[in-house]
């Protein structure tokens, strides 16, 4: 950009610096004390350990959370994986009204406040009878995520030159051979950064969750009914735990953005 | 060379496998959106015109739910000033996160790129503890105030800082802002350096540049970072359950009651309802400043 | 000449429309097996959509597309006998040369053994052996235009279709390549069909070509004929420098026409049967003669049509030099003659009155 005056610059890093310790505060926080013990509101400086973690082992109700976490993640992944690539060839095949439209809906679990999404679902399980479960969660999510993984896949496909699918064809290939062996290839890199973004984002949904879950539940659901009741210190050392997780996942996630394509 | 005949199937049985191939993938790719959206929306905005009578829910149309709203001498009040904490939201993120995503638009290289990623990542920590955090940092034991009485700021702990409207502003503002920062920083980017050269070689100086020539360009920007922090912000309920207390009332909260203790599904969707045309009226504004005039 | 007779593919009554925009009229066209057809127009002549609806890519509005006597209108891409030769290339970036090349082949299930063999057959015949194993991204674009190209033939189509696939060369590269793709597909006696908006690549290596404007072919023929015997003015001006002269048919002597033109009464050459033979007097025309064809400074007694001229300016542009006359006799008329340049200097500078003349066989009549 322009080249600033010193004094504004040292403002914005001032600022920049305020925000950082805003985003990450409260997170610092929660690793703190997952290392070291608070009594009656004074912190014990010479507790350090790793016992809060080794507690986690043995909190089955968090385990179990977290398991149907992975499932739920993983399911709403897959679903939005196939769903998102199908929509997103559908639409870059042919312009139509129709297709702009099923672009809409498709944007709008994204562009609504999730509560919104959340209580259509839910009046929707009511009206046909479903029984909220991780099967309605997995469908919340997926529905949630579609719009990233479809946005994900179609801007690759437009970036892709429309000659490409049209020279596999014009060589004999059938359309089946050429998403194969042309089309796939080449999209692979978007399709893994979406399903890494979308597995973070399904695993830390709330709002939705919320609104649709059964009695078996996600993480986030069991945190929130935590929050009322009290923490226990093996709390803080997940949290420290999902933190490196997310950093990690997130990193890998740009490493496939950043990638440049195959050679 | 000579014309070799081709190797492969008949053109007529390919064609058929084809043909019902397409028909499955176009059924599923059309069933998932309009069953899981767009079908639930329909039902959902068909309940507000529904009615609760003894704890039963009758399918008649009616819009006394709407009429309720508007006649009630609660909901408006607690509407309007939900949005305007919202818009305290918006304001706050996009004041707080111009300068960062300013600043992350004007490095370079490496370090544009891990700094970039440091205010971004807070997007994928954990929403609960995220606010839980916070409240125990803002609470009358919490980290806030035991820095300030350590460090002999203060004699009593804050207690303004926990369980009001206040402290609900400040933690979606916290939680919100990385979503102010990224369009910002988007639309900076996207500004091509040769402008800016054009600007300071026709003699502008810094302040001017930026007041004449990036502010204008990023207004984009701003508009998307205000409006998603906006309108995240109005659907929160979580929130304001966890950091208001009893006077942080939000319309969120009162929407989410419907569908819980209070259980007014009729009700709380039309409440929905109307909350979702204020979002859609942002939307539609935004998409209005985010595509100028003067850009193809 | 001999040349190729067969036809192999025929366009008939083709018409293609965008909605209500048309793109191509009244299309009729024969390819001849073994020829190097060119298709030469300006930017939406409809050139490209022309090989666009051989390949399959677009489909026509109406017409038919016979191959061998057959209609192949609504066959799919993928199943027609023709390779194509994208204008951006289109090479597959995460496969290797060697992939790009035998992807048609491996599509078709074809052993893994004969692809390789076949695959470097075709890399050696685009003077690419040792290629194999890179990929399209590490090649120059004269490279990666040559992959393309052994993309295409190592199928053996019936047709290869190329899309301006020299349009993004530098000019020195250009020009190899047009020799190169000449002599090749002399060699494999494979048809070509090539596609450009540059007339002097048209003239270079087409054994005939195809002139199109706004959606309309105007003119076929091999490059001679539409050098020296264009059909509309259009066509006459397409090609390098021209000199076209205001005229009015008059009377006929056996083969040869008259025509008044404002600088004098000329003749011409016509050929029989043709609409500058046939057609009554009176009728508005236009002269043509090549600029090389005009003799300057005391043409030879021989040549029957003679003008006095003032010379106005003198251009030199390397091995011709270009002479820009005005007629003597009060007439508005300027014309343009080529001279191979001297180092010693032009017989003429400028001022100079004299006399230019040409033979009634190298000058053309097109009606208006």
């Amino acid at each position: 950009m322009i080249p600033l005056p010193r004094v504004v610059t040292a403002g914005l890093v001032l600022i920049a610096g305020f925000v950082f310790l805003l985003l990450y505060g409260p997170l610092f926080v929660a690793i703190f004390f997952s290392f070291f013990r608070l009594e009656r509101n004074e912190v014990q400086w010479d507790s350090f350990s790793f016992s809060a973690y080794e507690a986690l082992t043995h909190n089955r109700g968090i385990l179990d959370a977290l398991m149907n976490t992975l499932v739920v993640g993983g399911s709403a992944v897959a679903l939005s994986l196939v769903f998102g690539t199908l929509l997103a060839f559908r639409y870059h095949a042919r312009r139509s009204t129709a297709n702009e439209l099923l672009q809409l809906i498709i944007f709008l679990p994204f562009l609504m406040p999730p509560i919104i999404t959340g209580l259509s679902l839910l009046i929707f399980f009511r009206q046909t009878d479903v029984d909220r479960s991780l099967l309605t969660v997995v469908i919340g999510h997926t529905v949630f995520v579609l719009a990233l993984v479809y946005r994900t896949v179609l801007a690759r496909l437009q970036a892709l030159s429309r000659s490409l699918a049209e020279a596999s064809l014009d060589l004999g290939a059938s359309h089946f051979q050429t998403f194969v062996y042309v089309l796939l290839p080449n999209l692979a890199t978007a399709l893994v950064s979406a399903a890494i973004l979308a597995f973070a984002l399904s695993f830390d949904e709330t709002l939705i969750t919320l609104l649709v879950t059964g009695t078996k539940s996600t993480l986030p659901m069991r945190l929130w009914a935590m929050m009322r009741l009290g923490f226990t210190p093996d709390i803080n050392a997940l949290v420290t735990l999902l933190l490196a997780g997310s950093t990690v996942l997130s990193l890998l996630a740009l490493q496939f953005v950043r990638l440049p394509k195959p050679r | 060379m000579p014309y070799r005949p081709r190797i492969g199937r008949s053109s007529t049985d390919a064609a058929g496998e084809l043909a019902s191939a397409r028909y499955l993938m176009t059924g599923l790719a059309y069933g998932l959106p309009i069953l899981f959206i767009l079908l639930p929306l329909a039902l959902f905005l068909l309940q507000s015109f529904f009615y609760v009578e003894n704890g039963q829910i009758i399918q008649t149309i009616t819009v006394r739910n709407y009429v309720r709203f508007f006649a009630d001498p609660i909901f408006v009040p607690v509407f309007v000033r939900t949005c305007l904490l919202c818009l305290g939201v918006a304001v706050i993120t996009v004041v707080l996160g111009y300068p960062v995503a300013y600043l992350l638009a004007s490095l370079e290289g490496r370090l544009k790129y891990t700094m970039t990623l440091v205010f971004v990542i807070p997007l994928l920590m954990s929403y609960i503890i995220k606010i839980y955090a916070i409240r125990s940092l803002l609470g009358s034991n919490g980290f806030l105030n035991r820095i300030l009485t350590t460090l002999g700021l203060i004699d009593q702990p804050l207690t303004f800082l926990i369980f009001n409207l206040q402290a609900v502003m400040l933690t979606l503002s916290v939680i919100l802002l990385p979503f102010a920062i990224l369009p910002i920083f988007v639309a900076l980017e996207k500004i091509p350096r040769n402008i800016l050269e054009a600007s300071a070689d026709l003699g502008a100086s810094s302040w001017q540049s930026f007041r004449d020539v990036i502010l204008p360009l990023s207004l984009q920007g701003i508009a998307i970072g205000a409006s998603f922090t906006f309108v995240l912000a109005l659907g929160d309920f979580v929130t304001p359950q966890m950091v208001g207390g009893q006077s942080g009332f939000t319309f969120g909260r009162i929407i989410y009651s419907q569908f819980g203790l209070a259980f007014n599904w009729p009700f709380g969707s039309a409440l929905s309802v109307l909350m979702l045309i204020v979002v859609l009226v942002v939307i539609i504004w935004t998409g209005r400043i985010v595509r100028p005039r003067y850009q193809p | 000449m001999r040349g190729p007779t067969k036809t192999l593919l025929e366009l008939k009554d083709v018409h293609k429309s965008y909605g209500d925009v048309p793109v191509l009229s009244q299309i009729n066209l024969a390819i001849r097996e073994g020829e190097f057809m060119t298709v030469l127009g300006p930017s939406g002549s409809g050139k490209t959509t022309i090989l666009r609806l051989i390949g399959g890519f677009t489909e026509l509005t109406t017409g038919a597309i016979l191959l061998d006597g057959a209609d192949i209108s609504s066959m799919p891409i993928n199943r027609r006998p023709f390779n194509t030769v994208f204008q951006d290339y289109a090479l597959f970036p995460h496969m290797t040369v060697a992939g790009n090349v035998g992807y048609g082949l491996k599509v078709r299930g074809v052993s893994k053994p004969e692809i390789r063999d076949r695959v470097r057959r075709s890399l050696a015949l685009v003077q690419l052996e040792g290629f194999a194993d890179r990929y399209p991204s590490q090649l120059s674009g004269g490279q990666q235009q040559r992959v393309a190209l052994a993309r295409a033939l190592i199928c053996d189509p019936r047709l290869i279709l190329l899309d301006e696939p020299l349009g993004a060369l530098d000019a020195e590269l250009r020009r190899q390549m047009q020799r190169f793709l000449k002599r090749l597909q002399r060699e494999i006696q494979t048809t070509f069909l090539f596609v450009t908006h540059d007339q002097e690549e048209a003239v270079t290596m087409a054994d005939r070509i195809c002139v199109m404007n706004t959606g309309r072919i105007v003119q076929v023929g091999s490059p001679q004929e539409v050098y020296y015997r264009p059909l509309s003015e259009y066509v006459a001006r397409f090609f390098g420098d021209n000199n076209l002269i205001e005229a009015v048919l008059k009377a006929r002597n056996g083969v040869r026409r008259y025509l008044e033109t404002p600088a004098g009464t000329f003749v011409c050459a016509t050929k029989e049967g043709s609409p500058a033979s046939s057609r009554p007097d009176g009728l508005p025309a236009k002269l043509i003669v090549r600029p090389e064809a005009i003799h300057l400074n005391r043409p030879d007694s021989a040549l029957v049509n003679r003008l006095a001229v003032r010379v106005e300016e003198i251009n030199f542009v390397g091995p011709t030099s270009q002479v820009m006359v005005r007629a003597l006799n009060h007439s508005p008329t300027t014309l343009m003659i080529k001279l191979p340049s001297r180092a010693g200097g032009m017989p003429v500078t400028v001022g100079t009155e004299t006399e230019i003349g040409w033979s009634d066989e190298e000058c053309h009549i097109v009606l208006a």
